[in-house]
């Protein structure tokens, strides 16, 4: 069912809007009416498409109606070329010698080898530009769809080794994010990353390797149970010879199984191109990546008919994403109750969107590696079946950690405060001597494990602060009172919609909070304090469990 | 905010989340409930408790109890393999890897089972397939609801839903801990885990509920989750700050878990399982160099656990169980690595246990396509710690009737 847009609605007009005779098979009385065209259905939009942003631009959106505004994700590539491999950063920006303090740092926790250093240097760098983009929103979708893609293809630096091979594939997944997933499928088996990754560059004729075989099909394309054990087998004699040199694909044909191989029903002497192509014939290929696809913009499965219906369509346009996405984004059943303000965000969706809602600039490689600290690691997927999502984005410590790291983009958590932390000061050392053992003092507490954290730190003790001004943001609501402003406060930070309900117990912190700093009711854009007090009432929303949400 | 308030609140959230849970239990007076003996035995001061140790990967069995005394071992792995010198015999045919040195002694100390051959029917070579069958204990995976240690919590703790009693040290959550009813805590690092700022407000906030708000299910779950967070973070920080290790632990990963797994369950705040999870045994290339080191990682944090845990009361009752979701195959690549395969041993240690080799070892005469076919169900072991260990019937939590481990129990 196409959208109709609500000025046509208004006039009492239900004409469709469409290609002529579309709709008129089906008696328009018994559907259900088309889901409004809002504020909340184009907020919706802009939290799944792109990344989340102020009212001025969900109106924008809204006066597009939605198709249009549907169509406002899909720019011309060519206005946004893809940068050139290491773009000139601003990881030097606000920060002193960043990299040399990071070396440091990182060669304290882990000994890493000057090669390990240039990789986390290198990625942080590309990670930082990467970032910032997604706050700036020029191409969000693409951005969006270029994580999406790294997830699926998930390949992790940590057995990559090479930042310059990591950061190509994420270029590749990133000009193909819209375009053919059969293109994708075709293409990046043969990126050194994931040649490396999934160890094809080592599988030959002697000795399979089945370790692509195997994942192309469970995680790429199929999923368990749609193939067996022996297409494994056969479909990893055909990708022998696949390999890479000096960073590029490489055909070794001494290593090449040339024999018959027999693959999905198909027997043949096949290759390696021709066994990602009799996957891409699956039905079931087509099922699994639309299944993914709506579950990850709607974050909840599909009923099976609709699911299948999509794979159709997806068949039909081969493999076309941006036709696919176009088509989701404009269904009603994307606008549905299930769907809107009932996703988990993802880490990096949860902090580019707070820099986009509060309208401020935080450096990208504190977003990259604050979303480390959420579990979202970029470039070190935990697994070849990259991230899970969903509610398992959230653990007791990640709810936790979302909570500190936007304190400390709002300039009010110091992340040495859970690294240095004076109750685990003391050291091993005193009681094993006393036990008469050696032991030198366990230090290790002073820097986490987590990278994430470490780097953060590393911006602050820089001396970083966040340019924000969320006094004036208030001011220019004009909201004075407590309940107005911790109203204002709340729709803006939020990225689902604001109930009654939802006002009274921060309203009422901010009331206690205020005349503990003795300050009157209605006097606190007036205070010295002011930016402190909304800063810190502005970290409180979004540390509440529906600002996880959108 | 007063004390007073602060109790009512406290009582909201815990109402709400009972009542999201779908239990109907009463809140009692005590107000650290997670601190007090938890199997509802009153008088037991040191519950029975299990450390699992997962080697996630798909740990090489055949590197680590190594038939050395096989032929077809030595054939098969021309380029990797362990030569016979090299083996920490155990008798004529087994013996432990060469950086197994530490459980070697364990084993002559009489504290390390080892259950031989562990697998189960039609295996599965994806790794998320198979860890699924293994956190679960059944076939159907997580189609069958939570995993095996969230049924026991159901088993252990039918009406009290409020407090964590498993606990995972690691960003990522093994779903072998999961619960649709019961809450599990999971964190990285106990410096870090929790609020830096406005705690208060924020967990008072965060977990409650006004009866005029609209609601979703995946916001009342975040809620449920900030309400263990709250709990949880201030019981943790205290027991692995305050905690005084008896032996130094190694630097690695796995060792730091298991420092704090032991200042954990050593804390007396309620905690009936610990998870630690050894990452990195997914060995296709340049097998022998990683599994050496991943070797050595093992032997000295467990070592250093049991040293650690040992002639103390939490150590008398702790359980440890060591698996990974598959073998490896019996012939090597070419790539130097070694691939998916399929059963490979269990480890069962600590003072409660009686060292032994359990079931016998696959043979490497007869192999199924490449791989060894397993001996032991390993859900005959999950049964055996089930119901020898913690005393519970084990059909219900892994939905079939199995043969239970015996004899490994002092």
């Amino acid at each position: 069912m196409r959208y109709i847009p609500g000025v046509l609605l208004a006039f009492g007009c239900l004409a469709p809007v469409g290609r002529a005779g579309e709709t008129e098979a089906l008696p328009s009385v018994t559907r259900p009416a088309a889901p409004r065209w809002d504020a909340r259905a184009a907020e919706h939009l802009l939290n799944r498409a792109g990344f989340g942003g102020d009212q001025a631009e969900v109106q924008r959106l809204v006066a597009l109606g939605r198709e249009r505004a549907v169509e406002s994700f899909f720019p011309d590539p060519s206005r946004t070329p893809p940068p050139d491999i290491l773009p000139g950063a601003s990881l030097d920006r606000g920060l002193e010698q960043p990299a040399e303090r990071l070396e440091s740092i990182v060669r304290r926790r882990e000994n890493f080898s000057g090669h390990q250093i240039e990789i986390i240097v290198a990625l942080n760098k590309y990670g930082d530009w990467w970032l910032e983009r997604m706050v700036r929103g020029e191409d969000p979708l693409r951005d969006h769809m270029t994580i999406f893609w790294h997830g699926h293809f998930a390949c992790s630096i940590k057995e990559v080794a090479d930042s310059q091979e990591m950061i190509e594939q994420i270029q590749f997944l990133r000009k193909n994010a819209l375009g053919s997933f059969g293109v994708l499928a075709r293409g990046v088996g043969k990126t050194p990353a994931m040649l490396e990754y999934l160890d094809n560059a080592e599988n030959v004729k002697a000795h399979p390797n089945e370790n692509w075989a195997r994942e192309l099909m469970e995680l790429f394309s199929l999923g368990d149970g749609n193939y067996t054990e022996t297409d494994i087998k056969e479909s990893a004699r055909a990708f022998t010879g696949w390999s890479d040199e000096e960073s590029r694909f490489t055909f070794r044909r001494l290593d090449h199984d040339f024999g018959q191989k027999t693959f999905l029903g198909v027997t043949g002497q096949l290759d390696g191109d021709q066994c990602v192509d009799i996957v891409l014939q699956q039905p079931a290929c087509a099922r699994f990546i639309a299944n993914k696809l709506i579950a990850y913009f709607e974050g909840v499965p599909p009923a099976a008919e609709r699911r299948d219906e999509y794979a159709r369509f997806l068949r039909e346009k081969d493999y076309d994403i941006g036709a696919f996405l176009r088509r989701l984004l404009n269904d009603d059943e994307f606008y549905r109750e299930e769907v809107v303000g009932t996703r988990v965000q993802g880490p990096v969706e949860f902090l580019v969107g707070t820099c986009r809602r509060l309208d401020f600039d935080v450096p990208g490689q504190m977003l990259l590696n604050g979303a480390d600290m959420l579990g979202q690691r970029l470039f070190w997927p935990p697994s070849v079946k990259g991230w899970e999502g969903g509610m398992s984005w959230i653990t007791t410590s990640t709810l936790m950690n979302r909570s500190n790291v936007t304190g400390a983009m709002l300039g009010l958590v110091d992340m040495r405060s859970l690294v240095f932390d004076e109750e685990f000061e003391h050291d091993d050392a005193a009681p094993m001597q006393a036990a008469g053992m050696q032991a030198a003092p366990t230090k290790r507490n002073r820097v986490s494990r987590t990278n994430g954290l470490n780097h953060i730190r590393i911006i602050q003790e820089q001396g970083w602060t966040p340019e924000l001004d969320v006094r004036a943001l208030v001011v220019a609501s004009g909201a004075k009172s407590d309940a107005e402003i911790a109203r204002t406060l709340l729709t803006r930070v939020l990225a689902v919609p604001v109930e009654d309900a939802m006002v009274a117990e921060p309203a009422a912190w901010l009331a206690r909070e205020r005349e503990a700093r003795g300050i009157a009711d209605g006097r606190i854009l007036e205070s010295e304090q002011a930016e402190d007090l909304l800063r810190r009432f502005a970290h409180l929303c979004l540390s509440l469990p529906e600002a996880q949400l959108h | 905010m007063t004390d007073g308030t602060q109790n009512f609140d406290r009582r909201r959230l815990l109402t709400g989340a009972g009542a999201l849970l779908g239990a109907s239990w009463f809140l009692s007076g005590r107000t650290r409930a997670w601190a007090q003996p938890l199997d509802g035995k009153s008088g037991d001061p040191a519950p029975r408790t299990l450390l699992l140790l997962e080697l996630n990967g798909g740990n090489d069995g055949l590197d680590t109890l190594i038939p050395f005394g096989e032929d077809v071992y030595h054939a098969s792995r021309t380029r990797v393999g362990i030569d016979a010198k090299e083996v920490l015999r155990l008798d004529d045919y087994h013996g432990f890897h060469p950086a197994l040195a530490g459980l070697r002694g364990v084993w002559d100390e009489g504290q390390l089972a080892i259950v031989e051959g562990a697998g189960y029917p039609n295996p599965n070579h994806s790794h998320f397939t198979s860890q699924d069958i293994w956190h679960t204990g059944q076939l159907a995976g997580r189609a069958s609801g939570d995993g095996w240690i969230g049924r026991l919590m159901a088993r252990l703790y039918p009406t009290d839903r409020s407090e964590p009693h498993a606990v995972h040290v690691g960003q990522t959550l093994p779903y072998s801990l999961h619960s649709a009813t019961h809450p599990i805590v999971c964190f990285d690092s106990p410096p870090a885990y929790r609020w830096a700022e406005n705690g208060k407000a924020i967990a008072a906030a965060a977990t409650k509920k006004s009866d005029q708000m609209k609601t979703c299910a995946p916001l009342d779950t975040i809620r449920g989750i900030a309400s263990n967070a709250q709990v949880s973070s201030a019981e943790i920080r205290k027991a692995a700050a305050q905690y005084v290790p008896r032996v130094e632990y190694p630097k690695s990963d796995v060792a730091q878990d298991l420092k704090t797994a032991a200042a954990l369950l050593s804390s007396g705040i309620g905690v009936r399982v610990m998870s630690v999870t050894h990452y990195g045994y997914d060995t296709h290339e340049d097998h022998r160099r990683r599994h050496d080191v991943l070797m050595s990682e093992l032997d000295g944090g467990l070592t250093a656990f049991l040293r650690d845990m040992r002639g103390t009361a939490a150590g008398d009752n702790c359980l440890v169980m060591v698996f990974s979701e598959f073998g490896r195959r019996v012939a090597d690549n070419a790539s130097n690595g070694i691939d998916h395969g399929t059963a490979g041993p269990m480890f069962l240690t600590g003072t409660p246990v009686k060292g032994g080799l359990y079931g016998k070892h696959p043979s490497l005469q007869q192999l199924v396509d490449g791989d060894l076919v397993y001996t032991t169900d390993f859900r005959t072991v999950y049964a055996g710690v089930l119901e020898r260990w913690f005393g519970v019937e084990s059909e219900p939590i892994l939905g079939a009737r199995y043969d239970a481990l015996r004899g490994f129990l002092t």
